[in-house]
């Protein structure tokens, strides 16, 4: 993974991102871009709020099984991803979906998505 | 770190519906007027039509506020103008029926509904408010207004604020046309024109020192960004609060102000995204996002207030549009390659106060548990609204529920009546907030007194949406214009 002058993940929650992202996101090919371009933003964000995301990314790492989220091959973790989507545990969900909105709306604000769903973007500059 | 004195006769904290208001109307009446706002002014030339780059200038947590439990997105501005330049525009006055139900109930009846009235039209002559024509209804407005009618339910197309729309659908993150008429394009420079008005951005207020039944100062920091880079302390005779619903109470709460129910009775008036796919192109996200609605199934009484549902026409742009479903991985682009065959509405079901706004350091914790009977209403809307856009011609339904399969025929909504419904497990969003710092007479069971007054302090008004006792309507702007207004002896 590229490295960022300044990141605000450290490398473990970076690579459970990765690992999430690849679940997530429609194309796991751009997983790690995506990722990376989150750890960017959250440079950016209020201190306090960009916070929440290395305390979901913990929870899911060391709460998911016995090896770390992370090290999960991608069936697994699939399965532990759909399994805390309908989980009866609260935080679970909420982790879940933390994850999963960052994941869909980095992906479809992104151009490269525009074209192949028919959106053909902002109006201003053209 | 900047240390900054300032002094003047007013001070309003917050610029949006409430305080935009209230500064632009006291600068023109003559007085000297600071208007302290936490966010930044993002001008039309700013406006980029870019989720990731509008969202973290334009709103509260970059969109990414929730309540506790992550039931709720709550959706605030945070930006010069508030809520009024990233909401749909809508421009709906408090009805009639619930200005009986706070009478009734609440005992809040020092204005009348001629007043009230009055208020609306002034407001909404300042906002350029005037009626969607037909003819700037995009396909998905029609095709709800079309489904409605099929299945017999009322609709309309709404009043809004919008002056030469060029319908380019990106409202929600800001006009890139100066067409919606916010109060940073209205209010604002009316009052910054008389030279009484004095803006200052970047100023986040933490709390109001007071003593003897009078707030002695206004005490926050000054920020860049979300950093921190010095503070301010403004003395002012005058005191009016307008913060909004989550953050009005959480200042009152840092000073010690507000009384036993500052931060309860929280209204979030919840509303449920669903989508559906035609076999006909619809180009939801072009147009004006938010023109039709379906009233039919709404009421309002005198005993109730706002209750049962209304189902409005929706449109996002693509990030948000995935964010407020419950899809994920390579499932959903599919969906999303039919993107321009989509088209969307919000379940808008009010609810009764039933959450609370506490503190943790500067941030709000939103408690919002859903209750039995307004899930139950949740769950009618969200049927009604598959049924409209099956009998619209959808092949497809989504419903923003997890795990609930797509609908193709109404029998597939059977599976709903007993679907578990709990936080997280549904996409649920909040735009009108509301009832934190509620009016009525007695102390111990409201915040502000029927003159917007906080009760045992002589020289501070709260004017938002935190003072409704219950939900005002189906759309807030108008309603925390009409009580500015009505605070202010505008009217």
């Amino acid at each position: 993974m590229e490295e960022l002058d300044s990141p605000f993940l450290g490398a473990q929650p970076r690579a459970t991102l990765l690992a999430a992202f690849e679940v997530l996101l429609p194309d796991a090919r751009v997983a790690e871009s995506l990722a990376l371009e989150v750890d960017r933003v959250l440079s950016g964000q209020d201190p306090e709020l960009a916070e929440q995301l290395p305390t979901a990314l913990l929870l899911l790492e060391h709460t998911a099984g016995f090896v770390g989220f992370h090290r999960m091959d991608i069936g697994r973790r699939q399965e532990v991803l759909k399994a805390w989507e309908s989980s009866p545990l609260g935080v679970r969900r909420q982790v879940f979906q933390a994850l999963r909105r960052t994941a869909v709306m980095s992906f479809f604000a992104s151009p490269e998505s525009w074209s192949a769903m028919g959106y053909d973007g902002p109006l201003v500059g053209r | 770190m900047t240390n900054l004195d300032l002094t003047s006769e007013i001070c309003v904290i917050g610029s949006g519906a409430g305080g935009g208001l209230a500064a632009g109307y006291l600068a023109e009446a003559g007085h000297e007027v600071l208007l302290l706002e936490e966010g930044v002014q993002v001008k039309a030339s700013q406006m980029t039509q870019r989720e990731e780059q509008m969202l973290p200038l334009l709103y509260r947590d970059g969109g990414k506020q929730f309540s506790a439990d992550g039931g709720v997105a709550v959706l605030q501005g945070r930006a010069l103008g508030g809520s009024t330049v990233v909401n749909m525009a809508d421009v709906v006055p408090v009805p009639g029926g619930v200005l009986a139900h706070w009478a009734q109930v609440y005992g809040v009846d020092r204005f009348t509904p001629q007043q009230w009235a009055k208020a609306a039209g002034i407001a909404a002559q300042a906002i350029g408010a005037n009626r969607i024509q037909s003819h700037e209804l995009n396909r998905n407005a029609q095709l709800l207004l079309e489904g409605g009618r099929a299945l017999g339910i009322a609709g309309d197309v709404f009043e809004h604020n919008r002056v030469g729309c060029v319908g380019s659908g990106y409202c929600l993150i800001g006009c890139a046309y100066d067409a919606k008429k916010s109060t940073a394009l209205t209010w604002i420079p009316r009052g910054v024109a008389t030279g009484n008005l004095r803006v200052k951005t970047g100023a986040r207020v933490s709390r109001l020192p007071h003593k003897n039944g009078r707030v002695r100062a206004v005490e926050g920091q000054l920020l860049e960004g979300h950093k921190v880079v010095g503070r301010f302390r403004v003395k002012a005779d005058r005191i009016i609060l307008a913060a909004g619903a989550i953050h009005s109470p959480l200042i009152l709460q840092a000073s010690l102000l507000g009384g036993p129910v500052v931060g309860k009775n929280l209204s979030l008036q919840p509303q449920a995204p669903v989508s559906a796919r035609f076999p006909e192109t619809v180009r939801m996200f072009r147009g004006i996002p938010q023109a039709a609605y379906l009233h039919g199934r709404e009421t309002c009484t005198p005993e109730q207030g706002l209750g049962g549902f209304r189902i409005e026409s929706v449109s996002a742009t693509p990030g948000m549009a995935a964010v407020n479903g419950v899809g994920w991985g390579p499932e959903l682009l599919e969906v999303f390659r039919d993107y321009t065959h989509m088209g969307a509405a919000l379940c808008l079901v009010p609810d009764a106060p039933m959450g609370q706004v506490r503190r943790k350091g500067f941030r709000p914790v939103i408690d919002y548990p859903f209750s039995p009977s307004w899930l139950e209403r949740l769950r009618e809307a969200m049927d009604t609204c598959a049924r409209v856009f099956l009998a619209s011609g959808a092949e497809q339904v989504y419903l923003p529920v997890v795990g609930f399969p797509v609908v193709e025929s109404t029998t597939d909504l059977e599976a709903l009546k007993n679907w578990p419904l709990a936080p997280a497990s549904l996409s649920l969003i909040s735009s009108h907030p509301q009832g934190t710092c509620r009016m009525g007479v007695d102390p111990q069971t409201s915040v502000v007194d029927l003159g917007f007054g906080l009760h045992g302090v002589d020289n501070l008004q709260i004017l938002d949406a935190s003072v409704f006792p219950s939900t005002a309507s189906s759309h807030t702007m108008l309603p925390v214009m009409q009580a500015a207004l009505l605070g202010l002896g505008a009217v």
